[in-house]
């Protein structure tokens, strides 16, 4: 493992049990965890916080996992989203695929294929969001506000109304 | 417009009074507009109404009905339902026509749309539980009687009981079914002759030789059955084979004259009879008049000189007679025919039947496997869930050990602990599903019983923005409570996954109260069932949602309510339109504190 692992997480588990043992295990590997039992405190918690990784159950009481996936994905597409099933369902798995779900992993899980996946999603997120991840220092290859603007400076300015993507 | 209104009633002068009133802003509303607007002329003529209303299609379509033009009813019927789509009585006249031509999903439907419209009516609940019959859903059938024995009016009681003893008759409860067809009996009167009458008695009677009871039986055979040929006005229906039972009855009973008789009518108009000529051989017999039976038998032998039960008479006759020569010819003409061809195929047609019964078990067998394998992803599923926490807790143990923690290790350990007791838990509850231990019946108010089931459910519903409507009255019924809480708590669940992704999701629960029973009803609008799924509703672990539950509710439910002494059931579920379940329950007595 080259790099390291420490986005901020969010795990989404409506058994109290499963969710302890999720968030204790990442943060043994120095993630920083955020965790809700529930589908519509998990979009709150997002909305906030704008995860990098979320680990999220399809099974939850009020609020379909598939659709907790669709608002993460709509709010920040670039966030991953690691299922956690407890049947092997097709036609949730394809629907999860549909939506961008970045990795299914059937219950009972293995705790490092798990983190594996955490790990990976991660990569994936840092990719889309165009940095690197280091050994190190993720902050030093922040860019800087400079930066930033150079890059906008260089994209037509049609293409930089914000409001353009989903209309 | 008062004009025009008054052309109108005089154009309807002479036809049916028109009782319902049409929707406003229907077609028909302009159509009849147009007719009233001729009026002066179509009043001259009555006979011509330029536009039918749909209770003059209705008349119409019951009278072709009654001269058992089915074809033409059921035009007339269905334009009543073009101009009004829940006309009761338009759907009754559907029901009832499809009955007649033995078309009975078509008629339950229809009949079903009719209570729809008038959960009263009794001539629809009737048509409905005679369809129900046809089709071999005796349960629902009996509900749609007991409903019909709730009106109260002489008429339903008696086709309540009329129903019930059929039920009764067809599941071999003969004594109950006695008791049934009795009262409907004697509500009928003589009122009239009709064909339900005629089934009852046969009913009756049928039960009667069942128990054993030859004289009842013939009491009730003779009833229906005229004696032909005396008086052409006032001939009754008269049946051969009724006949024909009537005739082996008397002769049950020694009542040899009587038999003769029976079998002489018979013969008098179907002279070849073969069974008849056997019975009136066998009556002669009894009486040891050895030339009549013999030429009663020898005709039967000229048409078919096979036949075991002449020859058998055959050799009766002749040892009567003193022949014994001739009577071991006819003997041995019997043995060589139980070795002949004839016999074999008989015994091949036999053994055919056999292998179809073990066809029909190995059928039963490889449904219960799939059964079984419905079973086994419920369960993996149910365990899945403990498991997690198993394998999750002994992994982070390890992991923590490995680094030399052992702060949370106890912790770990009665993780698992209470997850090895959780799985236990399961797979004992499906040991009790099947083999539940009778829990202590007491009387219960259902509004209580439904308030704490709902308890469950009030947020979930209201976060989906589901409508719960409540009519639950002031019922007692005989039950274990949390037994009943269970089955609300399993009816009301699949009605909320039911209405799922529904824009207007609606469940109603309500109660009716009955003389000795208590019904419990939840109903919503979604997405219904095929009626392959409602076939299969009530089998343990059948589940049409994937990922959710294990396909017990029902079946649970269902078992639960028998042991308590009700029933569940489906009492109606349409695709897309929603399920209605019902829930019948002993009736208590209101507790006196």
């Amino acid at each position: 493992m080259s790099k390291t692992l420490a986005p901020t997480v969010l795990v989404v588990e409506d058994e109290e049990d499963v969710r302890r043992h999720l968030v204790r295990a990442l943060r043994r590997e120095g993630c920083a965890v955020d965790e809700a039992g529930d589908g519509p405190p998990a979009c709150e918690r997002f909305e906030a916080v704008l995860h990098p990784v979320v680990l999220l159950d399809l099974r939850l009481p009020s609020l379909d996992g598939l659709e907790v996936l669709r608002r993460i994905k709509s709010l920040r597409p670039e966030s991953q989203v690691v299922i956690l099933t407890g049947h092997g369902g097709k036609q949730d798995a394809v629907k999860g695929l549909n939506l961008h779900a970045f990795r299914f992993l059937e219950k009972p899980p293995d705790l490092d294929a798990i983190l594996q996946a955490v790990r990976d999603a991660y990569d994936v997120y840092l990719e889309l969001v165009g940095l690197e991840a280091t050994d190190e220092d993720t902050q030093g290859s922040t860019p800087t506000l400079e930066e930033v603007r150079s890059a906008m400076a260089a994209v037509p300015k049609d293409k930089l109304d914000p409001k353009g993507e989903d209309e | 417009m008062s004009e025009q209104r008054k052309s109108g009633r005089t154009a309807s002068r002479g036809r049916s009074r028109v009782t319902y009133s049409l929707p406003n802003g229907t077609p028909t509303g302009k159509v009849s507009d147009s007719a009233t607007s001729h009026g002066p002329e179509t009043s001259s003529s009555p006979r011509t109404p330029c536009v039918p209303t749909p209770s003059d299609l209705v008349k119409r379509g019951e009278e072709a009905r009654k001269r058992h033009q089915i074809d033409e009813a059921l035009t007339a019927f269905r334009a009543a339902l073009l101009v009004v789509p829940d006309f009761c009585d338009a759907h009754c006249g559907m029901g009832y026509s499809y009955l007649e031509v033995n078309m009975y999903g078509e008629a339950l439907q229809h009949l079903e749309a009719a209570l729809d419209v008038r959960p009263s009516s009794g001539r629809a609940l009737y048509g409905a539980a005679t369809a129900l019959l046809e089709l071999g859903r005796l349960e629902e059938a009996g509900s749609y009687a007991l409903r019909l024995h709730e009106l109260g009016d002489l008429r339903s009681v008696t086709s309540s009981h009329f129903i019930r003893g059929t039920i009764a008759y067809n599941e071999g409860r003969f004594g109950e079914a006695v008791e049934h067809l009795e009262r409907s009996f004697d509500g009928r009167g003589q009122r009239d002759q009709q064909r339900t009458w005629r089934r009852n008695c046969y009913l009756l009677a049928q039960s009667y030789v069942e128990l054993n009871r030859p004289e009842r039986a013939l009491h009730y055979l003779r009833l229906m059955n005229g004696v032909p040929g005396r008086d052409r006005r006032r001939e009754k229906p008269w049946s051969r084979k009724v006949e024909d039972q009537i005739g082996r009855l008397h002769l049950e009973l020694a009542q040899v004259s009587e038999a003769i008789a029976s079998f002489n009518r018979i013969l008098s108009r179907f002279p070849d009879d073969e069974r008849a000529l056997n019975g009136l051989g066998q009556a002669h017999l009894a009486r040891h008049d050895g030339e009549k039976a013999t030429e009663a038998f020898r005709k039967v032998l000229a048409r078919n000189p096979n036949d075991i039960w002449a020859l058998d008479g055959m050799a009766e006759a002749c040892k009567l007679r003193g022949d014994l020569a001739r009577a071991a010819g006819y003997i041995e003409q019997i043995r060589r025919l139980y070795t002949g061809p004839e016999l074999q195929i008989q015994r091949r047609l036999e053994a055919l039947g056999r292998e179809r019964q073990r066809r029909d078990a190995e059928l039963l067998r490889v449904r219960n496997i799939a059964a079984l394998n419905v079973m086994a992803t419920g369960i993996a599923h149910e365990l899945r869930q403990p498991l997690s926490v198993i394998r999750l807790a002994a992994q982070n143990a390890r992991k923590d050990v490995g680094s030399g923690d052992m702060s949370q290790l106890d912790g770990d350990l009665a993780d698992i602990d209470r997850n090895v007791e959780r799985i236990d838990d399961i797979i004992n509850t499906l040991r009790r599903i099947s083999a539940a231990e009778e829990g202590e019946t007491k009387p219960t108010r259902l509004s209580e019983a439904v308030a704490e089931a709902l308890t469950l459910f009030h947020a979930q519903l209201k976060n989906r923005g589901v409508e719960l409507t409540l009519g639950v009255g002031n019922e007692w019924a005989m039950v274990d409570p949390p037994a009943l809480v269970q089955i609300i708590v399993n009816l009301v669940s699949n009605a909320r996954d039911a209405v799922e992704g529904q824009a207007r999701g609606r469940i109603e629960i309500w109660s009716v109260d009955g003389p000795s029973n208590v019904w419990l009803y939840v109903r919503d609008n979604g997405k219904g069932m095929t009626r392959e799924e409602r076939s299969q509703a009530l089998d343990p672990f059948f589940t049409t949602k994937t990922g959710i539950g294990t396909g017990l509710g029902l079946y649970i439910a269902y078992n639960l309510a028998r042991k308590m002494g009700g029933r569940l059931s489906i009492k109606e579920t349409n695709l897309m339109k929603g399920t209605t379940m019902q829930v019948e329950l002993p009736r208590a007595e209101e507790k006196s504190e």
